[in-house]
């Protein structure tokens, strides 16, 4: 099976698993259930429960949801003004291209996580502050890729053809240079989407992402560490949610950069 | 002979079924001749080229004999290809700028073939390519050498490949379309050169073009393909003197030339892609017959000349 | 004789190249340097020269895509650098550009139908794009329904007569078509070159021909100009210029022409200034170079049977 299929066979699943959660989960998520607390992978609990009694296949599932909204407005977020701001300092060129892709570059200096401390200290925290701040954190990678891209196409003669036929500098940006950019920044918004789930699922470990009662990898994460010699399993499981979610985006990027690149070069 | 090629079939696998892209093309190149190739994109030339060069794309299936030197190299390793390009067999290319590296100096990449072939030292190989520079006619070799591709322009770029070429005194030069990205002037300044060299050494060069009047310029004999298959084939003066296959008439009648009157040129009706059966250029031939889906005989005229169609006549006529 | 269709006086563009030391100045380099010529509509242009000559610039500048250092550029009597935004876009409808590389002119992720559509101006129906796209498409003997397929779809010959499709679609007075066969083969070189001389010969289409090809030139422009390194050296009729050439740039370039004549391996006779630095700009190349070309350039000068050169001896 080529990374193509076998990367949308696991987004696929895990969106499935995040739409489900809304209509039926073996527990509600945030179910707190003393009695049961810490109990082993049984017929009753499918993965068990957590230390406050919370069954870790339904928080799993509902984990779900918030990786898959973090991923997607964040990157959201990320190509709209990225691109929008590569485009333009493409179409502008001289010191302004230059003035952008300097601060792109100095943004870059400020790990996400930085910033997002930096808005939850300030804001509270929070899964929207923790969006907010991937999501900032994704313009200048969108808009430097956009950038170099944008370029490149409008080297092309046919960017040229579009300015003989009288067609202005944004006509040419949005139906000439986008549509043969696209390709590379798909694949680099099924990066970024992996990147963001692990982002959110470190701000959230550190406790300034999604707060309970909302449910998150991350947090099942943190809270799996006081209890890490004794029930293992607790880290275990989100754990491999992270990696199963971000080996399914990275599948999914490769196939879709081999499936779209030959096509765009193909010639007769 | 020093070159010998048999019955050169090659087939490429595109999409499932096998396409033959060059078929039965059988021809010989001894010492200090010139032979040209010419036909247009898709006629098989450069396949052919690749194919004695052993540089076949992937997944081609090669069939018939390609003797270099007395050994049969169309099936050999290419660790022994490698022995061979560069070393027996010079090759210059059609984009200088892509054939030659942007990140080397041009000396360090013409001293390349005689470090690795002849085993030179860096100093001797440095010295001799600045040599080889000066006999492709560029001025200052010194500060050529030392440059970088992109510093020079297209001519000298070709000139440096030449250099290349020449650098281990091969006994054959390929050349594919090796003016084609040139300005009309630097053309005829590199393929007189490329001319001159072969003379002057012996050299026997095959030179690959789309262009009929390059060919016949520079070319001794000349070989007509079409759809993979030869068309005609013989001395440059018999094949444009007396042009019989209607396939090389077209492709005379197409070219504008200077001091021609300003009528219509005669364009080749239909576009590309060769008949599978009989005659390659059947399918567009104004002149072709229900005969013509059988293989077309090969009538050989005085002086070598061969033309491969049902109707030239055995005396040299068109019917 | 009426207003020419194409004017153009002292054009000069100059491109900025990298500084030799930190706090010298900058150097320059003279692309066009003070080019002249007009265009009569019905008579076609052409104008050849080798890569370097500025005669790519020269076609950007004629078609306003650049702007020129100093001189004019008149279209129908309108200086076109003198226009607004506006202006200029409404004005490019009556002339366009067909370019060198098929394979890059043409946008790969639309139809042909939208790419030939394309200068048409925006307030134009549907249906009448439609009908304007298909017309022209049938003009350069394409089916109809080319339209919908993709340029990767079709060859060289193809794509640049789709090339010469768009240019057509506004009905423009004037094309400037830059290299428009360079990177086609013979055959399909004869196919484009014919669809240009029918147009022009039933659709009255006046061509602005750049080519380093005498032979392609010369088959479709009634008038040539032969530059050099930003200069004409010699214009006039066609015919006369490319058989009895006078300028020794311009006999140059006619003997290389391609024919199908075996090259005799004559050595021409060598230049005996090559490393002439100042003077006429053709002399380290120049057979017939004396010393007062190293002296003074010679300036374009009319001779007797009406064309101009630019040359102490000729």
């Amino acid at each position: 099976m080529n990374s193509l299929r076998l990367g949308a066979v696991c987004v696929g699943l895990l969106v499935f698993c995040a739409l489900v959660s809304f209509v039926w989960t073996p527990y509600p998520p945030a179910a707190i259930d003393v009695p049961h607390k810490l109990a082993v992978p049984s017929a009753a609990h499918w993965l068990g429960a957590d230390a406050l009694g919370r069954d870790v296949a339904s928080e799993l599932l509902a984990g779900a949801r918030v990786s898959l909204l973090v991923g997607v407005i964040a990157v959201g977020i990320g190509l709209t003004l990225g691109v929008a701001l590569g485009l333009f300092a493409a179409s502008v060129r001289g010191a302004v291209e230059d003035a952008i892709m300097k601060a792109c570059d100095f943004a870059f200096a400020f790990p996400a996580l930085l910033l997002a401390i930096l808005l939850t200290s300030t804001y509270g925290p929070g899964v929207v502050n923790a969006i907010a701040a991937i999501g900032v954190a994704n313009i200048p990678v969108f808009a430097k890729l956009t950038r170099a891209a944008a370029n490149a196409a409008l080297a092309q003669e046919y960017a040229l053809a579009a300015r003989a036929a009288g067609r202005g500098p944004l006509a040419i940006a949005f139906e000439h240079v986008l549509p043969n950019i696209a390709a590379p920044l798909i694949v680099q918004a099924t990066i970024q989407f992996a990147i963001a789930i692990l982002a959110e699922a470190a701000l959230s470990y550190l406790g300034l992402g999604a707060q309970p009662p909302l449910v998150s990898w991350g947090r099942m994460l943190a809270d799996a560490q006081t209890w890490l010699w004794v029930a293992p399993r607790l880290a275990v499981f989100p754990g491999l949610a992270v990696a199963f979610a971000v080996l399914g985006l990275n599948l999914l990027g490769d196939g879709l950069r081999d499936a779209l690149d030959p096509k765009l070069r193909a010639r007769l | 002979m020093l070159l010998d090629v048999q019955g050169l079939d090659i087939d490429l696998a595109v999409g499932g079924a096998p396409l033959r892209v060059v078929r039965g093309v059988s021809f010989a190149l001894d010492e200090g001749q010139s032979l040209g190739l010419v036909g247009e994109s898709g006629s098989g030339k450069t396949m052919t080229a690749l194919a004695i060069m052993g540089l076949p794309p992937d997944g081609a299936r090669i069939g018939g004999a390609i003797r270099f030197e007395g050994r049969d190299i169309a099936r050999a390793s290419e660790k022994e290809m490698q022995r061979i390009r560069g070393d027996r067999i010079g090759m210059v290319f059609q984009e200088p700028m892509t054939a030659l590296n942007p990140l080397q100096r041009v000396g360090d990449q013409v001293a390349e073939p005689l470090r690795l072939h002849r085993g030179y030292g860096a100093a001797r190989a440095r010295a001799e390519a600045v040599r080889l520079l000066e006999r492709v006619r560029l001025r200052d070799p010194d500060k050529l050498a030392r440059a970088y591709p992109f510093q020079l322009s297209g001519g000298e770029r070709q000139r440096a490949m030449i250099a290349m070429a020449l650098a281990c005194s091969p006994k054959l030069i390929i050349a594919d379309e090796p003016t084609t990205a040139l300005d009309v002037t630097v053309q005829a300044q590199i393929l007189d050169l490329l001319a001159e060299l072969g003379a002057a050494n012996g050299l026997a060069i095959l030179l690959v073009s789309h262009d009929l009047a390059v060919i016949a310029r520079h070319c001794r004999r000349v070989m007509v393909m079409y759809g993979g298959a030869v068309m005609e084939e013989g001395p440059v003066e018999a094949v444009l003197g007396q042009t019989l296959h209607p396939y090389t008439r077209a492709l005379l009648a197409a070219r504008p030339t200077l001091g021609a009157p300003r009528a219509r040129l005669a364009a080749i009706p239909g576009a590309g892609g060769a008949t599978a059966q009989g005659c390659a250029f059947s399918n567009r031939c104004p002149l072709a017959l229900p005969a013509c889906r059988a293989d077309p005989p090969a009538v050989t005229l005085a002086g070598g000349h061969v033309v491969r169609c049902v109707r030239v006549t055995s005396d040299g006529r068109l019917t | 004789m009426s207003a020419p269709l194409l004017e153009v006086s002292g054009l000069r563009k100059a491109y900025p190249l990298a500084r030799a030391s930190w706090f010298g100045p900058r150097p320059q380099r003279l692309a066009v340097d003070g080019v002249d010529f007009a265009i009569q509509a019905g008579r076609s242009f052409g104008v050849v020269g080798e890569s370097g000559s500025g005669k790519s610039t020269l076609a950007r500048l004629a078609m306003a895509l650049v702007k020129p250092s100093a001189g004019e550029v008149r279209l129908a009597g309108r200086s076109l650098f003198a226009l607004s935004r506006s202006e200029l876009k409404s004005a490019r409808a009556d002339f366009q550009m067909v370019f060198q590389d098929p394979y890059g002119s043409l946008d790969p992720r639309m139809r042909v139908e939208r790419i030939v559509a394309e200068p048409l101006p925006r307030g134009l129906s549907r249906p009448e794009q439609t009908a304007r796209v298909a017309a022209v498409l049938a003009s350069v003997g394409l089916e109809a329904d080319a339209g919908r397929r993709y340029p990767h779809e079709f060859s060289g010959g193809q794509r640049q007569r789709i090339a010469i499709a768009r240019a057509l679609v506004t009905r423009p007075k004037l094309v400037v078509a830059d290299e428009p066969v360079s990177a086609l083969d013979v055959s399909m070189q004869a196919q484009v070159l014919n669809v240009m001389t029918d147009l022009a010969a039933e659709a009255g289409v006046t061509y602005l021909l750049i080519s380093h090809d005498l032979a392609v030139v010369a088959h479709v422009c009634d008038e040539v100009a032969v530059m050099f390194q930003g200069r004409f050296v010699e214009t006039g009729p066609a015919d006369l210029l490319l058989t009895r050439p006078s300028h020794p740039y311009t006999r140059e370039l006619v003997e290389a022409a391609p024919r199908f004549e075996q090259a005799p391996l004559k050595s021409a006779a060598p230049p005996p200034f090559p490393d002439a630095a100042t003077g006429c700009r053709y002399a380290p190349r120049c057979p017939l170079a004396e010393t007062r070309c190293l002296a003074k350039a010679p300036q374009l000068t009319v001779r007797q049977d009406g064309r101009r050169v630019a040359c102490h001896r000729a």
